[in-house]
C-alpha cells in the first residue's frame, strides 16, 4: 500500500499534524475553562475565555482542514471540508479577539474594578490624558 | 406572598401536565408519520422533473419552487405585508424630516466616532465578507437552501454592525440614507409585482396564461421564463423573485436600523421646535 500511493508520507504527516493541532485545541479549551473559573477579576477571566475561543476553535479547525485532505474515503467532500474549515478559522481569528477587545474596553471605561492589579497602563494613560 | 407563589407553581404544573397529555394523546394536531406524504411526494418528483415538464418549476430546490412557484401568490402577499409592516415602522418616525446634524460635526470628531480603531477596521473587513455571502445566498436561492429573505436578513447585519462600530455617519456619508433605502425597497417590491404581471401581458394578446406562471404548461400557450438550462441555471422567474426580495428585505431592515439609530438629541430638538411652534 505504501508503494502504490506516492503521497502516503505526506498524508501521514498531515494526519499527525492535524491530530496534534486538535489535541492542542482541546488543551486550550481545558485551560480556558479552568481560568474562567479560577481567575480573580473580570479582565483576566475574559482573557481565559479568549484563550478558549481562539485556541479551542481555531487550532482544531486548522487541524481538521489539514486532516481532511489526507482522508481519501471522504471523496470530493474533503476539499469542501478543508476549505470551509480554513475560512472559518480565519474569520474566527479576526473576529473573536476584536470582540474581546471591544468588551474589555467598554468594561474598563464603565469602571469595572481591576482588583488584584499588577499594572494598568490604560488607566495611567487616561490619567495623563493620552487616551480619552 | 407564599400563597401567591404556591398558586403560580400549581398552575404551571397543571398546565405542563395538561399540555403533555394532550400532545401524547395526539389531540393538538395531526402528527406526521415517518413516511413521505403525497403532497411532499408531488413536490419532490416534480420540481426538477426533466422528463415530464407539465408541473415542473425548473429548480432543484423544492422549498424555493414551492415558495415562489407552486404557492407563489402566498409569498407575494407575505412580501407585501412585510413591506407594509416596515411602512408602519417608518410612520412612527414620520416627524423626523430633519437629517442628523452631520455638517455641524467637525471632520476630526467624525473620524473618531464609534469604537476603537481595531474594532472599526475588523468591522469593515467583516462587513464586506457579509455583503459577499449575502449576495451569494440570494443568487443561489434556486439551487441551495437560502433565498431572498434569508439573504436580505443576512445583508442587513452589515449596516447594523457598521452603525454600532463606525457610527451612523459612516453610512450617511456613503449616501446610504433612509430616503434611498425606502426607494430601493420600493423598487424591489415593484420588480416582484412586475414579474407577476408579465404573463398577464401575454393574456392581452390572447394567450392562455396564469398569473405568476413560471414555466410553460401543456395546456397554456405562455412560453415560460428562460430556465438557463444550457448555460447557467437560473430557474425562470425564481431567480428574479429571489434577487428582488433580497433587495427589498435588505433595504427594509437597513431602513429600520437607520431610523432606530437616530440620535436622541436630534429627536428632542425636533420635538422642542414643534412645541414652540
Amino acid at each position: 500500500m505504501l508503494v502504490q500511493d506516492p503521497y502516503s508520507v505526506l498524508k501521514l504527516a498531515a494526519l499527525i499534524i492535524g491530530g496534534v493541532l486538535t489535541v492542542v485545541g482541546a488543551l486550550c479549551d481545558l485551560i480556558g475553562a479552568i481560568g474562567l473559573l479560577r481567575f480573580p477579576n473580570y479582565f483576566v477571566r475574559l482573557h481565559a475565555a479568549t484563550v478558549a475561543t481562539i485556541g479551542g476553535a481555531v487550532y482544531p479547525l486548522f487541524g481538521v482542514a489539514i486532516m481532511s485532505l489526507a482522508c481519501d474515503f471522504l471523496g470530493v467532500a474533503r476539499w469542501f471540508i478543508s476549505a470551509i474549515s480554513f475560512l472559518t478559522a480565519i474569520i474566527i481569528t479576526l473576529t473573536a479577539p476584536t470582540g474581546s477587545h471591544a468588551v474589555a474596553r467598554a468594561a474598563h471605561k464603565a469602571g469595572v474594578p481591576v482588583h488584584p492589579k499588577a499594572c494598568d497602563l490604560l488607566e495611567e494613560d487616561r490619567k495623563r490624558g493620552v487616551v480619552k | 406572598m407564599r400563597g401567591t407563589e404556591l398558586i403560580v407553581v400549581m398552575c404551571t404544573v397543571i398546565l405542563i401536565v395538561a399540555v403533555t397529555t394532550a400532545v401524547i394523546m395526539g389531540i393538538t394536531a395531526y402528527t406526521p408519520g415517518p413516511e413521505v406524504r403525497p403532497l411532499a411526494k408531488f413536490y419532490l418528483e416534480n420540481c426538477l422533473n426533466l422528463w415530464n415538464r407539465a408541473y415542473w418549476a425548473a429548480s432543484p430546490e423544492a422549498v424555493c419552487s414551492m415558495l415562489w412557484d407552486y404557492r407563489g401568490i402566498d409569498t407575494l402577499y407575505e412580501t407585501t405585508v412585510f413591506f407594509l409592516a416596515i411602512i408602519g415602522g417608518v410612520t412612527v418616525f414620520r416627524l423626523i424630516e430633519v437629517t442628523p446634524p452631520l455638517e455641524s460635526l467637525s471632520e476630526k470628531i467624525r473620524r473618531v466616532l464609534g469604537l476603537s480603531v481595531i474594532v472599526r477596521t475588523i468591522s469593515k473587513i467583516v462587513a464586506s465578507i457579509i455583503l459577499i455571502v449575502a449576495v451569494a445566498i440570494a443568487a443561489h436561492g434556486h439551487l441551495t437552501p437560502g433565498g431572498g429573505f434569508q439573504a436580505g436578513a443576512a445583508i442587513s447585519v452589515a449596516p447594523l454592525m457598521i452603525i454600532i462600530a463606525l457610527s451612523r455617519y459612516f453610512l450617511e456619508e456613503r449616501k446610504l440614507t433612509k430616503e434611498r433605502m425606502l426607494a430601493l425597497r420600493t423598487v424591489g417590491l415593484l420588480t416582484i409585482w412586475c414579474t407577476v404581471i408579465i404573463p398577464l401581458i401575454f393574456a392581452l394578446v390572447g394567450q392562455v396564461v396564469y398569473a405568476m406562471q413560471n414555466q410553460a404548461k401543456p395546456w397554456t400557450t405562455f412560453p415560460g421564463f428562460p430556465t438557463g438550462q444550457l448555460s447557467t441555471w437560473i430557474a425562470g422567474s425564481l431567480f428574479i423573485y429571489n434577487m428582488a426580495e433580497f433587495v427589498a428585505v435588505g433595504a427594509g431592515f437597513t431602513l429600520l436600523f437607520l431610523l432606530l439609530s437616530l440620535p436622541e438629541e436630534v429627536f428632542r430638538e425636533f420635538m422642542r421646535r414643534l412645541t414652540r411652534k
